[in-house]
């Protein structure tokens, strides 16, 4: 039975106010903080009711190894993309807002086309996402905050079905960033995500044309009308969270691609081990791993 | 640590250390079981599954090497298609010995069948003995692991067995991964085209305490397998269509 209480929060309490009774660690954290990229912790607290519906009611999403996230100090969270609506971020950022001792929030690097759009990019901003750059990305890694980046970038989430929970090769520019800042690598394998919108195929002509990444073919768009179109499937949800990985290299090494691309490689393979795995454990689409 | 199992596994008789008189293409082509099953290789080849191998010439001509490849099914069809490749390869014609589990083999004709075709039971002497003599294993460390995969696992490899690379390790020899994508859709009755891809070799390294073997052995086993997911998902996106 869904159980509607986030989202009665979402329209009936000032925000604010729910979330510091709700959530203290995470709000005496961040309320008095300014934020020179533009994280607000209103539009956080106004949003955050709706996305812990989706993470607790309707994904149900099971959160493996949440404690080998760093209670403190600088770490780089580092997964497989899905979606073709990329959430998979919104649920990670739940799951450390909510289910971690040291609630904190992920800041995830986000490609420049969404800062583009009208309204979602200044919503990005807000919740605290920036643009994927080697020089915001140092910054906040200096600043001992978590950053989250996809290395398949925005081609994971237009992946379509048939190629579900195969990752794509990943970018190393990563690794660099982890050697340069000294910070540590934390690996999570998402299962859930790539079948939320059952992508058939993509029209790339059309993509182009109307200058999008790719433009979908599921079994709800383009057929059904707004919002139905945005609606995903309830599947259930596994987030499993490696211990962190500490890469013992002074940060003159993060100039040897050899290295980093090594690396970058050994991360993607052990991605792609744990989704095989996961994948064939799960019972069904709809009921997770509860009975395995 | 003793590897070696039971006497049932050691290399069977003409398989030693005297055979190393004969070529490699003798071995290969005197053999009368091969002479038997020729055919039918060349026609599951050729015509039903219409494999087309590629990256044979990472190999090295001589001494020893190490193939670690994924598999399906109950009958090693893989690693029969591999022993044809290297066999019809004008380049590389090389004979292959397979080093795999036979436990779960309970018929003793296919068995000794299979043992005719370069097929060798799985232990650690077995391994260290074809290595000194300088030859060409294939391993695939699914195993029997893979045997009653679902379909929704096809082309997902399963956590390929460690232990199986501790003797390249040891011995610090080349191993080069082997991506075949149908096997999986294909079985013995669907006329799925196979695509084989041997890639570079990986890194072997040969450190000097039973610990660091294992770690590195670990890691090997780590980055054959995902070199070899890896691939087959690059082929499954290039494939147009599955017949």
């Amino acid at each position: 039975m869904v159980d509607w209480t986030h989202l009665k929060t979402l329209v009936t309490e000032n925000p604010l106010q729910a979330l510091r009774r709700r959530n203290p660690v995470f709000y005496e954290r961040y309320a008095e903080k300014t934020d020179e990229y533009g994280f607000d912790l209103k539009t956080w607290a106004r949003w955050e009711p709706f996305f812990r519906f989706c993470f607790e009611d309707y994904f149900k999403v099971e959160v493996r190894g949440i404690e080998n996230i760093p209670h403190d100090g600088r770490a780089i969270i580092v997964g497989n993309h899905s979606g073709v609506i990329p959430i998979d971020g919104a649920m990670m950022s739940m799951a450390m807002g909510n289910s971690h001792p040291s609630a904190r929030r992920i800041r995830y690097l986000i490609t420049d086309w969404f800062f583009g759009l009208p309204f979602l990019g200044n919503w990005m901003r807000e919740t605290g996402q920036v643009r994927a750059s080697l020089e915001i990305a140092e910054k906040l890694l200096d600043a001992d905050e978590i950053i989250g980046l996809y290395p398949e970038g925005i081609r994971g989430v237009g992946k379509p079905f048939r190629d579900r929970y195969r990752v794509l090769d990943f970018h190393p520019g990563f690794v660099k960033l982890a050697i340069t800042t000294q910070s540590p690598i934390v690996l999570v394998a998402t299962v859930g995500g790539d079948e939320i919108f059952p992508n058939f195929t993509n029209l790339r002509s059309l993509a182009t044309y109307m200058k999008l990444p790719f433009f979908p073919i599921t079994p709800a768009f383009p057929w059904l009308p707004f919002p139905l179109w945005i609606t995903p499937l309830p599947v259930r949800w596994l987030m499993n969270i490696h211990k962190p990985i500490k890469l013992d290299y002074p940060p003159e090494k993060a100039t040897d691609r050899k290295l980093v691309r090594e690396i970058a490689k050994d991360i993607q393979f052990q991605i792609q081990r744990d989704l095989n795995e996961l994948f064939e454990k799960r019972k069904t689409l709809f009921t997770g791993w509860e009975d395995c | 640590m003793n590897y070696s199992k039971s006497a049932k596994h050691s290399l069977p008789a003409g398989k030693t250390v005297n055979n190393q008189s004969k070529t490699d293409q003798d071995t290969i082509l005197s053999s009368q079981e091969l002479a038997y099953i020729k055919p039918i290789l060349t026609f599951l080849y050729h015509v039903w599954w219409r494999v087309q191998a590629t990256g044979f010439e990472h190999l090295p001509d001589n001494g020893p090497a190490f193939i670690v490849g994924n598999t399906s099914g109950y009958i090693p069809w893989p690693a029969l298609m591999l022993i044809y490749s290297l066999m019809i390869n004008k380049d590389k014609q090389r004979a292959v010995h397979v080093l795999t589990d036979m436990d779960h083999i309970e018929d003793e004709r296919i068995s000794a069948f299979l043992r005719a075709l370069n097929f060798v039971p799985w232990s650690y002497d077995n391994a260290k003995q074809l290595i000194e003599q300088g030859e060409l294993i294939a391993i695939f460390p699914e195993d029997s692991s893979v045997i009653g995969k679902t379909v929704a696992m096809r082309n997902r490899l399963k956590r390929f067995d460690w232990t199986k690379f501790l003797p390249a390790i040891e011995a610090n020899i080349p191993i080069f991964p082997l991506a075949t994508l149908g096997i999986d859709e294909a079985g013995a009755t669907v006329s799925v085209p196979w695509k084989m891809k041997l890639m570079p070799a990986v890194f072997c390294q040969s450190p000097k305490d039973r610990e660091a073997i294992q770690e590195a052995a670990k890691k090997t086993a780590l980055r054959a397998e995902g070199e070899i997911q890896a691939e087959i998902n690059r082929l499954l996106r290039a494939r147009s269509r599955l017949l």
